[in-house]
């Protein structure tokens, strides 16, 4: 019995670190320019595939060579994209920039279809593959393992560049008052497209890991994005922390409902407990009550 | 010199507009049925209809209302499935069916809508289109769990009740019921809230009252779009319900302009149009291209959002589908 | 305003020009060449231009005593039902098209039909195996068996053949095919005395299976049904495997993709799933079709490719027989078929839309798809 509630547990924890990467993005930016960044689950999946492209063009690149160029190259991407389609938008009504998100993840989608085409694919496997047991009966693999405190790590060197340097400073200054921080000096653009370099090299990363442990495929992002935001949501959208504990929430509750109530319903129940979150915390787990003037 | 001399009243009002559009589907309906004009344009002008009354009705609670709500095709599939089991199980005769079965399907929607609206709006903002979301996802869910309304396989079989004729009288009365509604004394409390929810409750808006009206009519009217669809094409299947039609309907809202309810015909007219056509364009120029299609339409949708930023009619409105009394747009300074 | 004069004026230009082009004899191709099964739309393409091509260099179809060049109409249907119903009335209405294959997913299929029907223009599905799509209809034809048909042949051999006692499934319950075959598996597998020992869910595009085969491993089955498609099953194995489950697994026709062995590897040895035919079987047609294929693409042939590549030479077929392209001598043929040999097998008809085909169980043998048994 026991074993078997740990095991769920571990599931969870690496769905839920997956579903953590991408929840970072999108309230990293939706901090600094209240943009819920609809595009954000394919810049994940084009992490997955600059990932995948990445080894098969040069075989055997190893994974510490291969992960940090492709997250490189993936939050190029993304800033590219906040210069050319979300920038001119920033002053403009939320929504317009809500569905410029939504097309340029529809184009995503479509160009990776196109190019690298709609089957799925899976990223070789590089992370050590052997199974471990914890103690009588509970096997968990290495790589499950790898996955949960490689992602653990990113988030914590974010949590000490975005809480302990001058960028991450900048951030959280922009996240509360975007025009009084133009008046300190601050670079507003500068500090933008870091907030969407840094969301689209963990979404990268989030991507890789899912195409090292499960698969990728052009609409995956669709889902995984949705899902994300979710959990973005529930920890209080525009908190690092919130997302984080969000994200592994949402896993935990997906996961225990397949486990001990029916996975028929699984949406159902989880997003029926969620439901219920929100109304006993209508701000999210962290989030802070909007101030209002009247 | 004469003090303004009163302007001449237009042809082009509501009432005229509506009768001729009336008029016009009617003909080309029969038309169609003598083979005399393509059926697939008939086809074309009917989906449109059916996406008016459901960018409209979201118009009332995202535009007027101000809120973000993600669910719309969570009601739509309660209308849908209600008018199908009215349309399919009760031994109605054929001239009762479809009146019937529609009623039974908005009455639905707007039931469901209104509980959901009650839970809902005890939250605001994103956490508010978590919440419609998750709704969305739960109902798409429990038919897919529920074998009576055809599980994941969907309902087959579902009588043809619906032609353009029909599609064209329902988008006049939801376009006339909605207008009337927005510029009624709701109307004035919606815009109100939306621009600042705390200062209406202050001067005697029961906010949360007065949002879950627009909420329940804005379902029920969902529910009317989907009993039409389920006895248009006949089949219905909760997958097509989940939130890839919801951002669908956002896209063409947004596409014509928030708070505009002629921007909404603008966005939806627009958009299926413009699908269509690449299909046709692309056809033409090669039958391979029609690959391209849905890589072309959301790059069109980012050129139009980036040059357009308020959606195609901003919050203007074409004054001919104004009720007359009304002298200064509603809705501005969104 | 204006805006919305000047685009109807030029969508009805538009559609005039389209219009009046003269293409040859049209058929119409329903396809879901982008959204979630957009690898299943390349494949029905690429076996709708290999057809083509192949007739056209022939001089095209014999009609009466001459001869006619062909055009396929291949229309993008997105795997939705609302896009189907608008890629069959423009087909139907636009092009003009005497017949279409497709689509191929039921739902879009069932979305179809009802147009189809109406019109008379025969429609023939190569991939839809819900049982609903013809069922009641004389315009709608498929070349591929149906559900229960399948299920209970599964069910047999899990019973009869792998004598197995206890069984689990693990299916996608937002989805008709896998919920269809599941469930017939279920009563057929109780019937012949076996117990069903897990019934589990997950939903479309979930990646991670771990908690359903948990709490199935904790069941301890015989033997693990997987009625899912080919990109979700290695992943199926691969997750239950490294959970320590490991007993036997069995499948069905959504498995026939060689992108199963290479996205699943060695942990697909020993497996085995029903299928409409098997490459290794010396099948003259099957063998030619897939060499091929192979050549003209550089790709592996899946069950959609041959199932479509049957449903052309069928129509093309019936339209020869019927010595004139109108719908309706056309579904009369179609509907009079009888001992067509294709890639996918003998596919005859008698009176209803689904043909009267066998099966193959295939089993995964150092990462190939061999034959095993058939039957009928």
């Amino acid at each position: 019995m026991l074993d078997t509630v740990i095991q769920q547990l571990l599931n969870a924890a690496q769905l839920g670190a997956v579903y953590a990467l991408i929840a970072l993005g999108y309230t990293m930016v939706y901090g600094t320019i209240r943009l819920i960044n609809f595009a954000h689950g394919d810049i994940f999946m084009l992490g997955g595939y600059i990932g995948f492209l990445l080894v098969t063009a040069v075989s055997g690149m190893p994974l510490v060579v291969m992960m940090p160029l492709a997250m490189l190259l993936t939050a190029l991407v993304g800033m590219l994209i906040e210069r050319v389609a979300y920038r001119r938008l920033r002053n403009a009504q939320r929504m317009s920039l809500v569905i410029t998100a939504l097309g340029v993840g529809i184009f995503l989608e479509n160009l990776v279809r196109l190019l690298v085409g709609p089957q799925a694919r899976q990223l070789p496997a590089q992370l050590p593959n052997g199974v471990v047991e914890l103690f009588n009966g509970v096997v968990v693999t290495e790589d499950k393992i790898l996955i949960i405190f490689i992602s653990l790590a990113l988030m914590v060197i974010l949590w000490l560049f975005v809480h302990r340097t001058l960028m991450g400073t900048a951030m959280r200054a922009v996240a509360d008052n975007k025009d009084a921080v133009q008046l300190m000096g601050i670079n507003l653009n500068m500090v933008i497209a870091v907030t969407f370099a840094i969301g689209s090299a963990l979404a990268a990363a989030g991507g890789i890991f899912f195409g090292q442990a499960y698969s990728i495929d052009p609409y995956m992002g669709i889902d995984l994005g949705w899902k994300a935001f979710i959990a973005a949501v529930i920890g209080g959208i525009g908190s690092i922390e919130g997302a984080v504990l969000g994200s592994f929430l949402l896993a935990g509750v997906e996961v225990l409902t397949v486990a001990y109530l029916s996975s028929n319903m699984k949406n159902g129940i989880a997003f029926g407990l969620l439901i219920l979150l929100l109304l006993l915390r209508p701000n999210g787990i962290m989030g802070r009550p909007e101030l209002k003037k009247v | 010199m004469s003090v303004a001399e009163p302007k001449r009243a237009s042809l082009v009002n509501f009432r005229n507009v509506a009768i001729s559009a009336l008029v016009v589907t009617a003909l080309l309906q029969l038309l169609g049925g003598m083979g005399l004009f393509n059926q697939y344009y008939l086809h074309i002008l009917a989906i449109i209809g059916m996406n008016i009354i459901l960018v409209v009705s979201l118009n009332l609670v995202n535009g007027y209302l101000g809120e973000f709500a993600l669910g719309h095709a969570g009601f739509m599939a309660v209308g849908a499935y209600t008018a199908a089991l009215i349309a399919m199980n009760l031994q109605l005769p054929t001239a009762l069916r479809l009146p019937l079965s529609l009623a039974g399907g908005v009455a639905a929607a707007g039931l469901i809508g209104y509980l959901v609206g009650l839970v809902t709006f005890k939250t605001v903002g994103d956490y508010l289109a978590i919440t419609t979301l998750g709704f969305n996802m739960i109902i798409v869910n429990a038919i897919q769990n529920i074998d009576y309304l055809g599980g994941p396989r969907g309902l087959t079989g579902i009588p043809k009740g619906t032609d353009l004729i029909t599609v064209a009288a329902c988008v006049v009365l939801t376009y006339w019921i909605l207008r009337n509604l927005v510029h009624s004394g709701y109307g004035r409390m919606w815009l109100s809230i939306r621009e600042n929810a705390i200062a209406s409750g202050l001067i005697g808006v029961n906010v949360n009252r007065v949002k879950n009206v627009a909420f329940t009519v804005a379902a029920a009217f969902a529910g009317l779009a989907g009993g039409l669809w389920a006895q248009y094409q006949q089949f219905i299947t909760p997958r097509s319900f989940d939130y890839l039609k919801t951002t669908e309907i956002l896209v063409m809202l947004y596409l014509g302009g928030m708070g505009s309810l002629s921007g909404s015909i603008l966005g939806v007219v627009f958009y299926t149009v413009t699908m269509e056509l690449l299909r046709n364009v692309l056809g033409m120029i090669s039958p391979q291209l029609a690959d391209l299609r849905m890589l072309l339409s959301p790059l069109i949708l980012v050129v139009i959002m980036l040059t357009r930023q308020y959606g195609l009619m901003g919050n203007r409105e074409w004054r001919w589908l104004q009720p007359k009394r009304e002298e200064s747009p509603v809705g501005t300074g969104a | 305003m204006r805006q919305l004069v000047w685009s109807l004026v030029a969508l009805l230009a538009l559609f005039g020009v389209a219009g009046c082009e003269d293409k040859g004899l049209a058929i119409g191709v329903s396809a879901p060449l982008s959204g979630d099964i957009a690898a299943l739309g390349q494949s029905t393409r690429n076996a709708v231009l290999l057809a083509q091509e192949e007739i056209n260099a022939k001089g095209g179809i014999r009609i009466g005593d001459k001869l006619e060049k062909i055009t396929f109409i291949i229309e993008d249907d997105e795997n939705r039902p609302e896009s189907t119903a608008t890629v069959f009335q423009k087909l139907i209405n636009q092009d003009r098209v005497v017949a279409i294959i497709g689509s191929q997913s039921s739902k879009c299929s069932n979305a179809g039909a009802p147009i189809a029907e109406s019109a008379g223009i025969p429609q023939l599905s190569p991939w839809s195996t819900n049982p609903n799509v013809t069922r009641g209809r004389k315009y709608v034809f498929r070349s591929c068996f149906i559900d229960p048909f399948q299920g209970k042949e599964v069910a047999k051999f899990a019973r009869d053949t792998m004598k197995a006692r206890t069984a689990a499934v693990l299916y996608d319950v937002a989805s008709d095919y896998n919920k269809g075959i599941a469930e017939v598996f279920r009563d057929e597998f109780a019937r012949a005395g076996g117990r069903i020992v897990g019934f589990e869910t997950y939903n479309t595009n979930d990646k991670d299976f771990s908690a359903q085969l948990c709490k199935i491993k904790g069941a301890n089955p015989d033997i693990l049904f997987l009625p899912n498609y080919f990109n979700e099953v290695p992943l199926q194995i691969q997750q239950a495997r490294k959970l320590g489950l490991t007993c036997k697994v069995i499948g069905s026709d959504s498995w026939d993709n060689p992108e199963l062995i290479k996205l699943g590897g060695r942990e697909m040895e020993g497996t085995y799933f029903t299928n409409h035919y098997s490459p290794d079987v010396d099948r003259p047609a099957s063998r030619e079709f897939i060499a091929k294929y192979r050549k003209k693409f550089n790709a592996p042939v899946d069950a959609a490719a041959a199932l479509t590549y049957d449903s052309v030479y069928i129509l093309v077929q019936a339209i020869e027989k019927a010595g004139k392209a109108e719908p309706r001598a056309i579904r009369d043929a179609i509907a009079s078929t009888k001992g067509f040999n294709g890639a996918t097998g003998t596919i005859s008809y008698n009176g209803t839309g689904d043909p009267v085909k066998g099966a193959v169980i295939i089993r995964i043998k150092n990462g190939k798809f061999v034959f095993d048994s058939a039957v009928n």
